[in-house]
């Protein structure tokens, strides 16, 4: 079907006039559904001006303090409340590891560590290594046989270990088997939760994050 | 840098199969449909590689999507060659230019900014990718297969069972830079909004078409996925764009419409297997509603959808080695009142602002999608009455009545034990987000109406003094 127009006198700044209006009005409808839209204002307040904001913040920080640009990993440790001591696992444990997770009862008293007792997510940071968890000792036995090394959280694990460690930090990651004395490991001999950030007014300490 | 090259790659190659069927398509219809085409035949060819026994990595792939792109050059020059001259801002003065239009324009493309930045910036932090797309992705990058050793030792996430368009999609870009994947998210969201303008430009004012672009855009739930690495966006894409495609078909003949649907559709299976309810409701209305070879239209369009559902159906039970119905009930039996009831009420709070559950009411999570749509499509009917709603595309109205059927009975029919989640559990997570499959299709609805038609006949009639009549052939 072709366009059909019919025309009608009428000048630019008639057009212009008139195409203003309608655009007030369209503000006018697009404020109100912001306004009134409890949906709408969290999409545009909290989802986008938000975190829009929140970036800007670390962005600004950062250039204050000479920092070189954020990595990945900057940004997990900032996001994710246990990935300073996911971060210790993978640096402490060879790619070959088969890494024993604590059990429910030993972690859901500390929401930090709340996800450190599923497998199918610690696997996303831990692969290559293989990761089992004390829950699944009768449903993976083939694989919980096969743990070399002990997630030490909230002192549980230690009975784990067929040999006894000198210090017993509340949350490390050891070798079931003793092994013998190496070149020293590459990060930390413990973990240290960082404080990468001091807390201020804009109270920069993230919430484990979980959709 | 070499992300941005296996991005332009799937562009090509989507661009050189679109221009293979047809050059008549618009420059919108080319950029948002040729991802959406480009990245599955990427993940194809992962599967034909891994099926074969070899292993996938970023020079195959190349050479595989540079022998497409190859194969398509003549007639992706003759559209370049043709089309070129759409390129550019036409006359326009600032006296007579389309503020309203430029408005709009202006808040869909700063808020696609925002959370561009956002999903750019963070790494991946949501649970199901983390435990399930991301982590398949990587593996898959990593080991050049499709079935990863993840499943050796079941830890592959709920998501492994999945068809590979979407974690094969992140393998692509992991293999071409680790860092840069989330930037999928992105481009799906791209050739959704994209997608859905451009069917809505051919039959309403750019003011309308943007207005309901910008409806879409901000579906609060819909918005925040566009910063997460999670499927339901990318689903949402293939669907809706497949449902107008289908619609454009029935309405005008064009046979390019009629293919495009059909392999968007296809996709759409390639993605996600429960998408299947969409397949079934394009069927039924090409045999209802279309002209000419009814039936055998509608055999080809299920045939091509449920290919892929078949392939990778027999993927996972002979390589896989597990079974896509193992979590659904073995038998019937009598109707579960009390699961029917709770799903109920939870549709309805999703259609409303009435609050059911944990979960926030649809008004938080759809905005003013489904009330609207629903005031709007009542006007509609009063508007024209009863005997001329079936003159005003009531195929669209039938194809998301029985997909929503489908879906529904799809929910209804997981077993609790099996799925290891109460279905209130399921319903405020994935029914939840799969909801966004419907949004794009009824919102074209609502935009072609009859009473928002009129109503944008008169607002361009205020605006340029002049009587502008329905327009069903704009290219642009």
């Amino acid at each position: 079907m072709a366009e059909v127009t019919k025309q009608k006198p009428i000048t630019d700044s008639q057009v212009l006039r008139r195409n203003l209006v309608v655009t007030f009005v369209l503000m006018f409808i697009l404020l109100a559904l912001y306004v009134t839209i409890p949906g709408y204002n969290y999409a545009i307040k909290d989802v986008a001006i938000g975190n829009k904001q929140r970036i800007d913040q670390i962005e600004t920080r950062r250039l204050n303090f000479n920092m070189p640009e954020l990595k990945m990993e900057d940004k997990f440790l900032f996001r994710l409340e246990d990935y300073w001591y996911i971060k210790f696992i993978v640096e402490n444990t060879p790619d070959s590891a088969v890494v024993l997770l604590p059990p429910l009862h030993a972690i859901d008293t500390s929401a930090e560590f709340n996800s450190l007792n599923d497998p199918e997510y610690m696997e996303y940071f831990l692969y290559p290594r293989l990761c089992v968890s004390e829950d699944q000792r009768e449903t993976k036995k083939d694989l919980y046989a096969r743990a070399t090394h002990v997630c030490i959280v909230n002192g549980w694990g230690y009975d784990k270990l067929k040999w006894s460690p000198k210090s017993r930090p509340t949350e490390d990651v050891l070798p079931i088997m003793e092994e013998p004395k190496k070149a020293p490991a590459k990060g930390p001999t413990s973990p240290i939760k960082p404080g990468f950030f001091l807390t201020d007014s804009t109270a920069n300490k993230s919430p484990n994050i979980k959709p | 840098m070499l992300v941005y090259v296996a991005i332009l790659m799937v562009y090509l190659i989507g661009a050189g199969l679109m221009t293979q069927i047809s050059r008549e398509w618009s420059w919108k219809e080319l950029i948002a449909f040729s991802f959406l085409i480009g990245i599955g035949v990427e993940t194809f060819f992962m599967f034909v590689i891994d099926s074969l026994g070899f292993h996938f990595n970023y020079i195959v792939l190349f050479v595989a999507g540079f022998s497409v792109v190859i194969g398509c050059y003549d007639r992706l020059y003759d559209y370049w060659m043709a089309k070129k001259k759409d390129i550019n801002l036409g006359s326009w003065s600032l006296s007579t230019l389309n503020y309203p239009a430029v408005l709009l324009g202006s808040v869909i493309l700063y808020m696609f900014y925002i959370i561009t930045q956002k999903n750019l910036f963070w790494p991946t932090l949501e649970h199901d990718a983390i435990g399930t797309f991301d982590k398949l992705g990587r593996v898959m990058a990593h080991e050049g297969v499709l079935k990863v050793s993840l499943f050796k030792y079941d830890l592959q996430g709920a998501g492994g069972i999945y068809p590979p368009l979407f974690h094969g999609a992140i393998a692509y870009l992991h293999l071409y830079g680790d860092m840069q994947h989330k930037i999928i998210t992105t481009l799906f969201f791209i050739s959704l909004l994209l997608g859905f303008y451009a069917i809505c430009r051919k039959y309403v004012s750019s003011i309308i078409a943007l207005f309901f672009t910008l409806l879409l855009e901000m579906v609060p739930e819909l918005y925040s996925h566009a910063a997460l690495l999670l499927g339901n966006l990318p689903t949402a894409a293939y669907v809706g764009n497949a449902a107008l495609v289908l619609f454009v078909w029935l309405q005008t003949g064009e046979r390019r419409y009629f293919i495009m649907s059909c392999i968007l559709t296809a996709l759409s299976l390639w993605i996600r297997n429960d998408t299947i309810g969409f397949a079934l409701a394009g069927g039924l209305i090409i045999a209802l509603f279309s002209t000419g070879k009814k039936w055998r239209e509608a055999g080809v369009y299920l045939a091509s959808a449920l290919l892929p559902f078949i392939i990778w159906t027999l993927y996972l039970k002979f390589k896989i080695q597990t079974n896509q119905s193992s979590r659904f009930v073995d038998h019937l039996g009598a109707i579960n009142s009390g699961k029917l009831t709770l799903m109920l009420n939870y549709i309805l709070s999703y259609f409303s602002w009435i609050q059911y559950g944990k979960m926030a009411p649809g008004i938080q999570l759809y905005g003013l999608t489904f009330m609207l749509s629903f005031l709007l499509i009542l006007i509609n009917v009063i508007y024209l009455r009863t005997k001329k709603i079936k003159d005003d595309k009531p195929y669209i109205l039938l194809f998301l009545m029985v997909s929503f059927g489908i879906y529904f009975m799809i929910f209804y029919l997981i077993d609790e034990t099996k799925q290891n989640a109460p279905i209130s559990s399921l319903m405020e997570s994935s029914f939840k987000r799969g909801m966004f499959c419907f949004i794009p299709p009824l919102l074209y609805y609502v935009a072609t109406s009859r009473v928002v038609t009129n109503i944008a006949n008169r607002i361009e009639k205020f605006r340029t003094g002049k009587e502008v009549a329905l327009r069903t052939d704009a290219t642009v």
